[in-house]
Order: C-alpha cells, then structure tokens, then sequence
C-alpha cells in the first residue's frame, strides 16, 4: 500500500500496531468517542505528513503517544472557547462497572493524573519515560502518581495499590 | 509491582472506521499530488535541456545564414598557383636565358618577344599547366613582329583609341556578370590575367601573366586589383583573359574583357 517506514513498519503495520494506544490515549484525556476519534486521525495524519525517522520502535510508539497528548490539548483548549448546546449531545466513554476493572474509576481522576496513571499502568512506561513524553519532571510525575494513587484509592473504595 | 487492573482500557475495541480513514490518508492524496506536483530533478533537467536546445539551434541558424558578399582578400605573394604558372612559363624563357620575373617591363618585353616569334611554334603551350586548353592561345609570329617593330615596349601608343571597356585603375579592373556560383563555392580565389593575343593587337607576343586580386562585391560584379603589384604597370589596352582560380589552382571561371588603360 504505502511506501513509507517508520521504524520498520509500513503505515498500515503501525496504525494497526499502535492504534490502541493511540485510540486510549486519546479516550483517556477527552472521555468521548467523537473527540477522540479527532485526535486519532490527527495523530496519524501527522505521522503520515512528516514522515519522521525513527530510531526504533518505541520511538515511534513515545512519538505517537506525544502527538496525541498534544492534538487532546489542542482540541481541549478549542473547546472551552465553544458554549456546548447541550451536554448529552457527546457520546461519553464509559466502562463497566466491574471490581476488578477500574478504569472507569481513573476516569474519574483529573486530567493530570489520569494521563500519568494511564501511561504508567496501561502502556508501562517507567517514570522516567514518562517524564519525558510529558515532559515534566520525574518528581513531578512521581507525586502525580502517588497522588493519583490516592485519588484512585478514594474512588474504588478499595486497598491502595503499588 | 503493577496489580491494577486495566483489561478494559488495553482491550478496548477501537472502530474500523477510525482506522480506515487513517490508511486512506496513504493512497488517495498521493496519486492527486502526483498531477499537479514535477519534481524538481526533472524540472532541472527540462531547463537544462530547453538550454542545449537553443543552444543548438542558434548555432544551426547561425550556419544557415548567408556569409558576407566580400570574399577574403588574398595576396598571392607568388603562391603555389602563381609559382606553377611562372614556371611553366618560364620554363622556355629560363631556356632562352630570359629573366624569370613575371612582372613585365619594357626592357624585357624586347628580349621575349623576340624569344617567343622563334618559341611560339615550337612551345605553343606556354599557358599556365593548371589549365592547358583554356590557356591563352599562342600567338601569331606572322603579325607580330611589325607591330613589335613599330611599339617595341608592347604598349600601344594612343590607349583611348580602343573600344570603350572596364577602366584600369589603381584600384583595379571591375569585372562585371561572373556567376556568383562559380565564386562563391570556393573560400579563397585568385586571379591572373593575360592578355588575349586574337584580340586586338597589342603588341604583346608573349603570354604575360600579371597576378591580381579579386574582390567579390556581389550581383556578379567582381573587382580584380593589382594592388601590391607592379605589373599594372606595364598593362595596356587590350583583351584579357582573366582567370579565376582556387587555392589548388585550377581555373574555376574565366572571362575574357577588354580593358582600357587610361
């Protein structure tokens, strides 16, 4: 199809590759499948249009992670100069309720730790990585998730988690 | 230690429709810029070619656009067709102990014309070798030496009685109706004249050659000019033959005139 690689995968390979988590960081910040779905075009649009060259895989996958943060923030801050008619018109993301499933329970946390807990315990990134996708500090991201943890603990009702 | 568990995020079920129209960004726009857009190495090499071409068909028309009417001037200063004629006409003259020189004076005019009345019938051929048959033609021994006796330097003595013709100058003889094809083919032409002994008689009764210039002014006019020579000199009025030659020699048109010494 394509002739272009990124890290060794075609465009087809790494949109079937990293589209979870493209598509999860995107319904994890904007909690609504419109929106996100924005963001998921954009993020690969972009990945198409610049065609960077990637050192490796996980290149590839950090990069995407950040251009989808910052196509969230970007839709986010467009959106609070917009007056929704009505709340209900957005299809809101939503998961079971189920004790041994919590992501409902992170949807529940503010933005800033929900983006730190997600990428710490869905796409297992160390803090440092994430310090550097964020681009924060490690600290920072450090009391971000113990905060978060905390938060999340309040949430579920349940033990506090490592 | 990682015990949360987050099965609904990781196996969250993403809709066929976002990810087919991130493939689509892959085939169409692509075969769109391909109409509009050139790339820039064949754009380079289609300006550089538009220059080779012009370059090129300049050089073309320049080739194809008619030279100049003057033919370059060239001063025999006894070249190689000049020296074949003095040889072989001089050949009976060095025989006899007859100077060498072309040019004709008075002084040797005597001596020649008394060489060739016994010369002429036995060496006929004293033309220029490059062109045997078209050669001026021997002269007639039975007439001439009264009139040798009479204008022993060869020179009538009242010139404007003859018919009216191109003037001699110092500039030279202006030859008119020769054919610019005949001229024009070869890059270098020399002339000679000599003089055409049945026309009227001059007194000459040898066949001197005086070597000329030609410029080609056009329209079939050409101008010989003895310029550089001193044999103009000893012309007179009379017929010439005026040979036209190239650089080899050979006789490419000839015309016979006569001029007026004035």
């Amino acid at each position: 199809m394509g002739d272009k690689i990124f890290a060794a995968l075609s465009y087809e390979e790494a949109i079937n590759q990293y589209k979870r988590t493209v598509a999860s960081v995107c319904l994890m910040r904007l909690k609504n499948h419109a929106d996100a779905e924005d963001c998921f075009q954009n993020t690969f649009f972009k990945l198409y249009r610049n065609s960077p060259d990637f050192e490796s895989q996980e290149h590839l996958k950090a990069w995407l992670i950040r251009v989808a943060i910052n196509e969230c923030n970007r839709l986010l801050r467009k959106s609070k100069r917009l007056l929704p008619l009505t709340y209900s018109d957005k299809e809101t993301i939503s998961f079971p309720y189920d004790k041994c499933d919590i992501s409902w329970a992170l949807l529940m946390l503010d933005l800033k730790y929900r983006q730190v807990l997600f990428l710490y315990y869905v796409e297992d990134y160390e803090v440092s990585q994430i310090a550097q996708i964020l681009d924060k500090n490690e600290n920072t991201v450090k009391s971000l998730l113990r905060r978060g943890r905390e938060k999340l603990k309040n949430i579920y009702g349940g033990e506090s988690y490592e | 230690m990682r015990k949360v568990n987050f099965d609904s995020i990781e196996n969250l079920e993403i809709p066929d429709s976002w990810v087919e129209k991130a493939l689509s960004l892959n085939s169409e726009p692509k075969q769109k810029k391909s109409i509009f857009t050139f790339p820039v190495f064949y754009r380079n090499l289609a300006y550089v070619a538009c220059f080779i071409a012009v370059c090129a068909l300049s050089v073309a028309l320049y080739s194809l656009i008619p030279r100049g009417d003057i033919l370059p001037i060239k001063h025999p200063d006894v070249s190689a067709t000049q020296n074949n004629i003095t040889e072989t006409t001089n050949n009976d003259e060095t025989q006899n102990g007859v100077s060498q020189k072309p040019t004709y004076t008075p002084s040797e005019n005597v001596k020649e014309t008394e060489d060739d009345t016994q010369n002429s019938t036995q060496d006929p051929t004293t033309a220029p070798t490059t062109k045997p048959t078209q050669a001026p033609k021997p002269t007639e021994p039975e007439t001439q030496p009264d009139d040798d006796s009479t204008k022993p330097n060869g020179q009538p003595s009242n010139p404007s009685v003859f018919p009216d013709g191109p003037d001699i100058t110092e500039s030279g003889v202006s030859i008119g109706f020769v054919p610019e094809s005949a001229l024009c083919g070869s890059s270098t032409v020399y002339c000679y004249i000599v003089p055409d002994r049945e026309g009227v008689m001059s007194g000459e009764t040898d066949p001197t050659i005086y070597p000329a210039n030609v410029i080609y002014v056009g329209d079939g006019n050409v101008i010989v000019s003895f310029e550089g020579y001193k044999s103009v000199d000893a012309l007179v009025s009379d017929y010439y033959n005026f040979y036209f030659t190239n650089v080899n020699g050979e006789i490419i048109f000839e015309e016979t005139v006569y001029v007026t010494v004035k």
